[in-house]
């Protein structure tokens, strides 16, 4: 007997973007794939696949987190905004200004991720927070180039510009 | 594998039953995910969307925690002075992507020796609910772990909530890590007391890290018990008689997250430590 809700035909529906589509799907594809592979949006990048490095982070229903944890089949009705979809937002674009500013992006696999972390994170720095606030919401995400320096200055400029310092 | 996602806690535990030992419960997949990666499973049953799963009931003291109630859900808990020390737990699991995701009965199923959350649930008695074929039963945490990664969940069962008994006092918990961020406990110390006109009337001590599961320190917190608080010497001497005491409460072993004489070494050290910051609480007003 299968249940009604049995989604071992795994068909999803997943806005991405506010680009929705169905499609068929692997129990086991992890949202990331599925955004890469079967959506062609590439912003969130591979980095580790254990949920340490942060260049697959997405927003998921309004909730940032690392897609490669994720299976493509939690996320029927969803919704997700990779940083694609964030830097055309206004705090995606002044996020983009200031990394650029600071020379915050080296390599820029990590970008992506970091982007996303940081749009859906500043709302609630205020307009002056901490280092060690910054450095928490940043915890998640790893950066193998900048030394962190530069992005930590774009927060806090960013935070000052959108929360009204 | 078939993903299922049950609209109801009986059509759950019908799924599981249907596969004993091939079906796992999903919840925020941060340790399910990787684990299925190398492991497999026939079924994985999702339960984020059953309803009521969700909810967090903090009244006088007491709270149920949901089974998808996520570690971050748990942050308003820090105004409640012992609830404080699952907060404590809660707030350095992962990072933030992980807390958001990441689900307090998750990492009690998950069982493992340095969960972040367990020493604090253990001495303050908590219980799971858990509802199976036969019904429905209350596991107390001090029976629910066995080893590392194995409970005393049956195949077909489903922890439904985390139940914490209302009860006075502060608690506190704190762990030694290597790195702030996305790094695993070497060892963990929670400890809740109970202070009636400065003296320790109740104590209770939860140990992670040293051992195959986390683990209450019955002798550890005897020590504590009958301890003046307003006689800063004598507290002293009793907090570094309590961190010999856990030293030998412990059974740790080497790994690469430390040797077992540098794991006995930080416990001894951290007892005193969250036992001062658990007092200090005692004395704060509960704002939950
Ligand atoms: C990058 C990273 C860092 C981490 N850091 C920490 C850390 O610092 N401290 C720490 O303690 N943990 C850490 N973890 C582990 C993990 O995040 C926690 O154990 C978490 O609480 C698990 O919750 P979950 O909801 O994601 O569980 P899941 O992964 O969904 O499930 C975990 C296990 O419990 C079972 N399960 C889940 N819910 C139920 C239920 N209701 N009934 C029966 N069985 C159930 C699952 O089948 C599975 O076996 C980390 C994980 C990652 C990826
Ligand atoms: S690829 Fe997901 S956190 Fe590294
Ligand atoms: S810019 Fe290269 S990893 Fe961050």
């Amino acid at each position: 007997m299968m249940s009604p809700n049995d989604l071992s035909a795994t068909e999803v529906s997943v806005s991405v973007d506010g680009h929705a589509a169905a499609s068929r799907v692997p129990s086991t594809r992890l949202l990331l794939d599925y955004l890469r592979e079967d959506r062609g949006a590439t912003a969130p990048k591979w980095g580790c696949g254990t949920g340490d490095c942060g260049a697959c982070t997405v927003v998921l229903d309004g909730v940032a987190l690392d897609s490669c944890l994720v299976y493509a089949a939690e996320c029927d009705g969803s919704s997700v905004m990779t940083s694609a979809g964030l830097e055309t937002t206004p705090v995606g674009i002044a996020a983009t200004e200031e990394l650029l500013a600071a020379g915050a992006v080296q390599c820029g696999i990590c970008t992506p991720g970091f982007l996303v972390t940081i749009v859906s994170g500043v709302g609630d720095l205020g307009p002056s927070p901490t280092r060690e606030q910054i450095v928490e919401l940043l915890s998640g995400n790893v950066c193998r180039c900048t030394g962190y320096l530069p992005i930590i200055e774009a927060v806090q400029r960013l935070a000052a510009r959108v929360n009204g310092g | 594998m078939k993903f299922v996602r049950p609209a109801s806690v009986e059509e759950a535990v019908q799924v599981l039953a249907s596969a004993p030992g091939r079906a796992r419960v999903l919840a925020g997949g941060t340790d399910l995910v990787t684990l299925l990666a190398d492991r497999g499973a026939d079924v994985v049953v999702d339960v984020k969307r059953i309803p009521g799963l969700g909810d967090l009931v903090a009244d006088h003291g007491g709270v149920t925690i949901g089974a998808t109630v996520t570690m971050r859900d748990l942050e308003p808990l820090a105004g409640h002075r012992r609830l404080a020390a699952v907060v404590d737990g809660a707030r350095v699991v992962g990072a933030p992507q992980t807390r958001r995701r990441a689900t307090a009965v998750g990492n009690v199923c998950r069982a493992s020796p340095a969960g972040d959350t367990l020493p604090a649930l253990l001495t303050l008695s908590a219980t799971a609910t858990v509802v199976g074929t036969g019904g429905m039963r209350a596991i107390g945490l001090s029976e629910f772990f066995r080893s590392p990664g194995v409970t005393a969940l049956a195949d077909s069962e489903l922890v439904t909530s985390l139940n914490i008994p209302a009860a006075g006092g502060a608690a506190a918990y704190q762990r030694l890590t290597y790195r702030t961020s996305l790094d695993l406990a070497v060892v963990g110390v929670a400890v809740a007391v109970e202070v009636a006109d400065g003296i320790i009337v109740d104590a209770r001590v939860g140990l992670g890290g040293v051992g195959p599961t986390p683990l209450l320190a019955h002798q550890t917190a005897d020590v504590l018990v009958g301890t003046d608080t307003e006689d800063p010497d004598a507290l002293a001497d009793v907090l570094v008689e309590a961190g010999r005491v856990a030293a030998h409460e412990c059974t740790p072993r080497d790994d690469v997250r430390g040797t077992a004489a540098y794991r006995t070494r930080a416990v001894s050290v951290l007892v005193g430590r969250v036992a001062r910051t658990a007092l200090a609480r005692t004395d704060t007003h509960d704002v939950a």
